[in-house]
C-alpha cells in the first residue's frame, strides 16, 4: 500500500514537472506558428481578417492604409471594394490595418510582419499623426513590450530599444512561461468576463471584415460625453505640440517605413488624417511650418505621395474632434479613395504592367 | 520576497535541492534557520537582527523559568518575557495609533494637544512572531512544555520561514519536537507538499487578486459606485481575504512539507460555517486557538456564568481585532464578531429549549439558510475590515441597503459568479468523504497532467505578479 502510495507521488510529481514544460513548450509553439493574436491581439486580429479578404480575391490588387485609431475608426474599406472594382475592372483586397495607439513604430513592426508574410501591398497608405514625431515620443515604443515580439521582430526592435543587449533574454525569458507572458490575451479570448475592461485585449472583435471598427454607442450622441472626450484628447496631445521637432525614433521609424516601401516597390502615401477645428488650433505656426518641412523632405528623398486631409471633414463628424463618427469616416472614405487611392492604384498597376 | 515571486521560486528550490542532498541533521537545521534568517532579511536586514535579538531573550528567560524553583521567580520572568514581547508589539504596530487616539481624545475634551508622530517601520510578521513566543513562554512557565536548551533549534521554531511572515501561528510544543525527528525524503509526503502550493498559488494568483479587481476600487470610492457594484465588491472581497490567506497559509503548509515540516491547517472551509461559533473554529484556526488558550481562558472562559463569558468573549473578540491593525476599524470589526458570538450563545441557549425549532434548523434547508445567514453577516463585518475609515465603511453601508445609482462594478457580475460557482464545487469535492479515495485510485501521470494544468491556468489567470498578501501588513 505504501509502496504504490509512493510510485503513485512520484509518478504524480515527475509527470506534474514534465507536462508542465510540455505544456509551456506548445502553447509558445503554438503562439509562435499558429495563434498570432495571443502574442499580439491587435495584429492577429487584423491579419486574420486579412487573410480572410485575400482568399475572396486572390489576385486582385492589395491595398492596405496603416494607423492608429484614426484609421481604425475613419477608414471604411469595405464601401471602397465595389466603388474601385468598377473602377479598375478588378477586384481590389481593400483593408484598414489601423490600430488604437499605433504609430510609425508599430506601423513598421506590422508591415515587416506583412512582407515576412509574403503579403506584399500594390499601394499602402501610412497614416501621420504629428504629435507622435515630438522629439521625445517614446509611448508607441513602450506600447510593443518583448513578449509582443515575434523572434524575427527582434532584430528590427533592438534598433529602437534603449536596452539593447537585454532584448534578447527578455524575449526568451517571456517564452519560458507563455501562460503567464500571455495570459490577458489567452483570457480575452477563453473568458474575457473574468478581465474588466481596461485590460481586456478583445476589444478589436467588433472590427468588420475589412477592419474598420465603427465608433458606436449611446455616448457618441451625447454632447456632454463627446465635450469630455475631445478635452481628454486636447490634455492627451497639447504636451506634444509644444516645443515641437520632428525628430527622434518615431522619425526614424517612419523614415525606415518608407525606405522599406521604396525597397519593395510598394506604392506608398503619407496621409495625414481628418482633424476637427479644435484639434488643428492645437498646432501653432512655427510646429505647422516644422512638419511641413519635414514632410516635404520626406516626399522628396522617397518619392511619395503626402495627402493633407486634415480639412477634410466638419466638425459635426468627429466624436473628439480627431476621431471620425461612422458619418465623418464615409466621407472621408469615399474621398480618399476617388482622389488618392485609384489615382495610385491606376499609376503603380499601369508602372507594373510597363 | 513573496511566496508568488520567481525570486522565492529560486530561493526553495536552492533551499530544497540542499536541504535533502545533505545528509547530516544538524546541518539541515542550521541551513534551515540561515535560510530563514536570509529570508527575513530580504525584507529589511535590521528588523532581522531584532528578530534575533527577540528571540534569544525568550529563549534564555524560558531557560530560566525551567530551572527556577520558586514560583515568584518564574512569575517575574514570564512578565518579562510578556511585556518584552508586547513591548516589541505596541511600540511598532500601536504607538501612533495609541498617541493619535489621545490626540482626538484630548481634543474632544476640549484640549488643545499636539503629539508626536514617531516614524516607526513596523517589522513584518511582527504579530504572529511574538504571539508564537508568548505561547513558548506561557506554556514552559506553566510546564506543558519544557524548556528548549539549543538556541538554533528555538531561533529555527521562531523564524522557519514558510510561517514566520503571515503564520500559521505555530505551537511550540507542536513544532519543536519535530526538529528533532529524522526527516527521510517521502514522495506522498512531497506530493501532498506540492498540492497545498499549487492549491495556494490557485487561490492567490487566479482568485484572490482578481478578486481585488472588482473589490479595490469599490472601497477606494463607494460613493461613485451603484449599490449593486457596492454589493459585489463585498462579496468579492470576502473571496479575496479567503483565498489570499488561507492560499498563503496552504503555500506555508505546502513549504513546509516539502522540507518535511507539518504546520496546523489554518482554515477549514470557513464559509461553510452554519453560525458565527463556527467560523471561527474554521477561519484562521492558528489565532483563533491562541486567543482561546492565552486570553479567553486566563479571563475566565465560560467559567465565571453568562455574563462574565459575554464580556471574556467579547474583550477577547475586540483584542483580537486590534491584533490585526493600528485602526477603529479593526476593533470595530472585532467587537462586531464578539456580540455576535454573544449572540449565538444567547440564540443556542433560547432554542435549545425548542426541540422542533431545533430540528428544523438542522434540515437540509435550515442548514443552507444558516450557512447563507453567516456568509452574509461575515460579509457586512468584513466591510469595516477592509475600510480604512469608518466613514468609508459609513459609505459602503448605506450603499448596500439603498438602490443608489453610480459606475457599474469594474468586473462583470458574470465574472464573480463563475469565480464563486468554481469555489462552492471545489468545497463540495473537497469536504466530500470520496474524493480521498478517488483521488488515490486516479494514476500517478493523470493526476500529473491535473497538477500541470492547475500550474497552467493559475497562471494564465494571473492579474498583477506583485500584489502582495493581505495578511503581511498584519
Amino acid at each position: 500500500m505504501r509502496k504504490r502510495q509512493a510510485q503513485q507521488a512520484r509518478q504524480a510529481l515527475l509527470w506534474g514537472v514534465g507536462l508542465f514544460v510540455l505544456l509551456q513548450l506548445m502553447l509558445a509553439a503554438a503562439i509562435e506558428y499558429w495563434l498570432p493574436g495571443l502574442r499580439d491581439p491587435d495584429y492577429g486580429y487584423k491579419i486574420n481578417r486579412l487573410s480572410k479578404q485575400m482568399r475572396t480575391a486572390p489576385r486582385g490588387p492589395l491595398i492596405v492604409m496603416l494607423g492608429s485609431s484614426r484609421t481604425l475608426n475613419g477608414l471604411r474599406a469595405d464601401d471602397l471594394r465595389v466603388s474601385l472594382a468598377r473602377q479598375l475592372g478588378q477586384r481590389p483586397v481593400v483593408f484598414n490595418f489601423g490600430v488604437a495607439g499605433d504609430g510609425p513604430y508599430a506601423e513598421l513592426v506590422h508591415l515587416r510582419r506583412l512582407l515576412g508574410l509574403h503579403i506584399r501591398p500594390d499601394v499602402l497608405l501610412i497614416e501621420v499623426l504629428p504629435p507622435v514625431l515630438h522629439q521625445q515620443y517614446r509611448a508607441g515604443i513602450a506600447r510593443y513590450p518583448v513578449e509582443r515580439l515575434w523572434y524575427r521582430d527582434l532584430p528590427m526592435a533592438q534598433r529602437y530599444q534603449d536596452q539593447v543587449k537585454s532584448l534578447r533574454t527578455a524575449w526568451l525569458l517571456s517564452n519560458l512561461l507563455p501562460a503567464f507572458a500571455h495570459r490577458y490575451a489567452i483570457v480575452s479570448r477563453l473568458a474575457p468576463l473574468l478581465l474588466p475592461d481596461d485590460l481586456r485585449q478583445d476589444w478589436a472583435h467588433g472590427m468588420d471584415p475589412s477592419g474598420w471598427l465603427a465608433l458606436t454607442g449611446k455616448r457618441v450622441t451625447m454632447p456632454a460625453a463627446r465635450r469630455r472626450a475631445t478635452a481628454t484628447a486636447l490634455e492627451e496631445y497639447q504636451p506634444l505640440l509644444q516645443d515641437f521637432h520632428p525628430e527622434g525614433p518615431e522619425c526614424t521609424a517612419l523614415e525606415e517605413l518608407l525606405e522599406t516601401c521604396h525597397r519593395e516597390r510598394i506604392a506608398a502615401a503619407l496621409v495625414l488624417m481628418p482633424e476637427g477645428s479644435t484639434f488643428r488650433a492645437l498646432y501653432s505656426p512655427s510646429v505647422l511650418q516644422e512638419l511641413n518641412v519635414y514632410l516635404q523632405r520626406l516626399e522628396a528623398r522617397y518619392g511619395v505621395t503626402r495627402i493633407d486631409a486634415r480639412r477634410w471633414i466638419k466638425d459635426d463628424g468627429f466624436w473628439d474632434s480627431h476621431h471620425l463618427l461612422s458619418s465623418g469616416a464615409t466621407l472621408f472614405t469615399a474621398r480618399l479613395g476617388k482622389e488618392v487611392i485609384a489615382p495610385l492604384l491606376e499609376t503603380h498597376l499601369a508602372t507594373i504592367a510597363h | 520576497m513573496l511566496f508568488c515571486s520567481v525570486q522565492y521560486l529560486g530561493f526553495f528550490l536552492l533551499v530544497l535541492t540542499t536541504y535533502w542532498t545533505t545528509p547530516w541533521r544538524a546541518f539541515r537545521v542550521y541551513l534551515l534557520l540561515a535560510a530563514s534568517i536570509y529570508f527575513y532579511a530580504s525584507w529589511n536586514g535590521r528588523l532581522a537582527a531584532l528578530i534575533c535579538v527577540s528571540c534569544t531573550l525568550d529563549y534564555l528567560l524560558a531557560l530560566g523559568m525551567d530551572s527556577a524553583v520558586r514560583p515568584r521567580v518564574r512569575r517575574g520572568l514570564l512578565a518579562v518575557s510578556l511585556i518584552a514581547n508586547f513591548g516589541l508589539l505596541c511600540y511598532f504596530k500601536y504607538v501612533n495609533f495609541f498617541l493619535r487616539s489621545l490626540e482626538q481624545a484630548l481634543t474632544a475634551a476640549g484640549l488643545a494637544s499636539s503629539l508626536p508622530v514617531l516614524q516607526v517601520m513596523l517589522p513584518i510578521g511582527i504579530s504572529f512572531y511574538t504571539f508564537e513566543a508568548i505561547n513558548y513562554t506561557v506554556d514552559v512557565y506553566r510546564r506543558r512544555q519544557s524548556a528548549e536548551r539549543n538556541l538554533a533549534h528555538f531561533m529555527f521554531f521562531i523564524t522557519f520561514f514558510p510561517h514566520l511572515v503571515a503564520g500559521p501561528i505555530v505551537r511550540a510544543r507542536d513544532f519543536l519536537p519535530q526538529i528533532r525527528r529524522r526527516k527521510r525524503w517521502s514522495w506522498p509526503r512531497a506530493q501532498l507538499g506540492v498540492q497545498y502550493l499549487l492549491m495556494g498559488v490557485f487561490k492567490k494568483l487566479a482568485i484572490a487578486d482578481r478578486m481585488a479587481l472588482l473589490a479595490d476600487p469599490v472601497f477606494q470610492d463607494p460613493s461613485a459606485y451603484s449599490s449593486a457594484a457596492v454589493r459585489l465588491a463585498v462579496v468579492a472581497y470576502a473571496l479575496q481575504i479567503y483565498c489570499d490567506f488561507s492560499g498563503y497559509s496552504d503555500m506555508a503548509v505546502g513549504s513546509a512539507h516539502l522540507l518535511g515540516y507539518k504546520l496546523a491547517r489554518n482554515f477549514d472551509m470557513p464559509y461553510l460555517a452554519r453560525n458565527v461559533a463556527e467560523f471561527w473554529r474554521r477561519w484562521h484556526i492558528s489565532l483563533s486557538t491562541w486567543l482561546r488558550d492565552y486570553l479567553y481562558i486566563p479571563l475566565g472562559g465560560n467559567r465565571g456564568g453568562p455574563w462574565r463569558t459575554c464580556v471574556n468573549l467579547f474583550i477577547t473578540m475586540a483584542l483580537g481585532g486590534l491584533w490585526h491593525g493600528a485602526s477603529w476599524t479593526f476593533v470595530l470589526w472585532g467587537c462586531l464578531h464578539g456580540g455576535l458570538l454573544i449572540l449565538h450563545r444567547g440564540f443556542k441557549r433560547l432554542t435549545s429549549a425548542w426541540p422542533s425549532f431545533h430540528r428544523i434548523l438542522q434540515s437540509g434547508p435550515g442548514t443552507a439558510l444558516r450557512i447563507a445567514m453567516t456568509f452574509g453577516v461575515v460579509c457586512v463585518c468584513w466591510i469595516f475590515f477592509r475600510a480604512t475609515t469608518l466613514l468609508q465603511a459609513g459609505q459602503m453601508l448605506s450603499r448596500i441597503g439603498g438602490h443608489h445609482v453610480g459606475l457599474a462594478p469594474p468586473l462583470r457580475q458574470d465574472g464573480l459568479l463563475a469565480v464563486a460557482g468554481l469555489m462552492v464545487v471545489c468545497h463540495l469535492l473537497a469536504s466530500s468523504r470520496g474524493w480521498p479515495k478517488w483521488i488515490a485510485r486516479v494514476p500517478g501521470p493523470v493526476l500529473g497532467l491535473g497538477y500541470a494544468l492547475v500550474a497552467t491556468v493559475a497562471l494564465v489567470l494571473t492579474t498583477d505578479s506583485a500584489k502582495a498578501f493581505i495578511y503581511f501588513q498584519f
